[in-house]
């Protein structure tokens, strides 16, 4: 087993893919930072603090409602803005851009096309025998592209930090337990994310497939489909799309409660075991070509 | 241990289809071993259940005379189909990855193995930009890699130019000399594995019809002169006065002669000044593509 991941390091190393991925988060990190910036002076411009909402009640009153909680389908990144005498930090507007959903498309693609590979190459061929261990090289696999992702995160939340203290230039950086808080649960979603996708790439032996999902997923979808389990089970004390992979992104913030840490922390760990479990099962049973 | 592979009745369905419906393979140690049979035959099938890609549904496998084969897969090499390779990579990376996979770490391993099936000119060139034949070659080298007690090689000379084949053919005789390599290898070109193989294993829809060894095979498809007279017993002595001892009478007006198979003309003409009375002389030869064909049944089983 620490061969395959040995040899997974050496192709991770070796491969083409590995670094475009890498150098595409980075850059998009910087543009991601100017975007930020030219929202930011828009805003200060307009004087727009507070996104609010006109309607009329069934009285003819004019009601004002204030958006407290919003979730936005697709990738974008809700810029933070100063309010009540909050000034956001460097890591405000970081945590906002990482939680948009371009990094986890990046690590999204990555894994499918890392994972798959093996298969369509027809390498596993070589590496894949013996009679207790036909996982073991798909078990490797996910472990090195898991990894993967990890550092990606890291990388982009390491460009994002610089990008943004440089270009947009807030005044503190906001690093605190908070952030460590924050940034652990986005890297165990990450890797939950990355989990569930191999899966379905091991299901499939399909790049194509393998990364629509993922589109999917990362452009909220499972919110459509926790909405409908939702209304199926006609549960209004439990809420689906909390222990769903994706959606709690929305659910990370640097001022979470303990009891949503915990949550998403064991909500993440489940899914990746299930995942990773599933995958080895999958490949145990199955014939290698 | 008499076989270093054993199959006793494998059998493997897909859906209702019996792909290899019990086989049973035996391949001595050291020998060539040449499994012969058409396109959709069930040889690659066959060969992934050795080689632990595939399970059987029924039937047991012996690998070095032990049915339980898990702790053996890794000393075999294989060729499976298509060469696995990595395509943006070059041969080095491609075997430097089953190296450390296998945790060899041995200097100079990979370009001894790169010089073996004579890829040491492909330079660092992506495995994409290589031909069939250096793609089959870097394959043979995959498998070797891991130096494996028993090469599995599924049609390893398919789309391989002369040249191709012959390169192939003298790397695997070698390898089979002298590292003593037990080599097993398919193919539906009977004339090409007649070139090297000890023993033969014919497969035709899933069933091995006939496991033969070299010597037998050549037996079966030996060339011979047919001499058709109606005084034989005149044609076997001048015969013997000529020195031709291999010959057999088959009937009161045929006989066949083992020798002299090159000079056919000549022959008539001695035994013509013999006084013998031939009524009909021709060099009669069975092809091992025609006895191929007559095993697996010929154009019924198309």
């Amino acid at each position: 087993m620490n061969n395959l991941i040995k040899m997974n390091f050496y192709r991770l190393i070796h491969s083409t893919c590995t670094w475009v991925i890498l150098a595409l988060a980075i850059f998009f990190a910087v543009i991601s930072a100017a975007l930020m910036k030219s929202d930011k002076e828009l805003m200060e411009a307009e004087a727009y603090l507070v996104e609010t909402e006109t309607y009329t009640d069934d009285d003819g009153n004019v009601v004002t409602d204030e958006n407290t909680e919003e979730i936005s389908l697709g990738i974008s990144v809700d810029t933070p803005y100063e309010h009540d005498g909050f000034i956001p930090s460097v890591m405000d507007y970081v945590a906002s851009d990482v939680t948009s959903g371009m990094v986890q498309l990046f690590a999204m693609i990555f894994t499918v096309l890392f994972i798959n590979a093996e298969v369509s190459s027809g390498y596993i061929k070589n590496i894949a025998r013996a009679k207790n261990g036909k996982f073991k090289p798909v078990l490797a696999k996910l472990m090195v592209a898991i990894i993967y992702t990890v550092f990606l995160n890291l990388a982009y939340i390491g460009a994002s930090l610089i990008s943004v203290k440089l270009i947009i230039g807030p005044e503190k950086w906001g690093l605190g337990k908070e952030a460590a808080i924050f940034m652990a649960g986005l890297i165990l979603i990450q890797m939950a994310i990355s989990s569930f996708i191999g899966l379905i790439t091991v299901i499939s032996k399909s790049s194509v497939i393998g990364i629509t999902v993922g589109c999917f997923e990362l452009c909220g979808v499972t919110y459509v489909l926790a909405g409908l389990i939702n209304k199926v089970i006609d549960s209004s004390r439990i809420d689906i799309s909390r222990y769903m992979i994706t959606p709690n992104i929305n659910s990370l913030s640097l001022s979470m409660g303990s009891d949503d840490i915990i949550r998403v922390l064991a909500v993440e760990t489940v899914w990746i075991l299930v995942c990773v479990m599933t995958s080895v099962i999958l490949t145990q049973k199955r014939d290698i070509v | 241990m008499d076989y270093l592979i054993e199959t006793n009745q494998l059998t493997k369905k897909f859906r209702n289809h019996k792909a290899v419906d019990s086989v049973s393979i035996h391949i001595k140690k050291g020998e060539i071993y040449g499994f012969i049979g058409r396109n959709g035959a069930g040889k690659t099938t066959c060969m992934k259940m050795l080689c632990g890609l595939s399970e059987p549904d029924s039937g047991e496998i012996k690998l070095f005379g032990e049915g339980e084969t898990g702790r053996y897969f890794s000393r075999i090499g294989s060729l499976i189909e298509a060469p696995g390779l990595y395509p943006n990579m070059n041969a080095y990376e491609n075997l430097k990855m089953k190296c450390i996979c296998m945790g060899i770490r041995k200097e100079g391993y990979i370009e001894e193995l790169i010089g073996l099936v004579g890829l040491t000119d492909a330079g660092k060139k992506h495995v994409k930009k290589y031909s069939l034949g250096m793609k089959q070659r870097l394959g043979i080298a995959m498998a070797l890699a891991g130096e494996p007690d028993i090469l599995i090689l599924d049609e390893p000379i398919n789309g391989l130019d002369p040249q191709g084949i012959i390169e192939v053919r003298e790397t695997l005789l070698r390898l089979n000399k002298e590292k003593n390599i037990t080599i097993m290898i398919s193919s539906h070109i009977l004339e090409e594995v007649s070139k090297i193989a000890d023993t033969y294993g014919i497969i035709n829809n899933g069933r091995l019809v006939e496991e033969i060894s070299s010597e037998e095979l050549m037996e079966k498809c030996t060339n011979y002169i047919e001499i058709k007279s109606e005084n034989i017993d005149r044609i076997t002595t001048s015969l013997e006065e000529l020195n031709i001892r291999k010959f057999k009478v088959i009937d009161k007006n045929t006989l066949y002669v083992y020798e002299w198979l090159d000079r056919v003309p000549m022959l008539n003409s001695r035994l013509a000044k013999m006084d013998c009375e031939i009524s009909s002389i021709q060099l009669v030869a069975e092809e091992l593509e025609n006895y191929f064909v007559k095993v697996t049944g010929g154009k019924e089983n198309e």
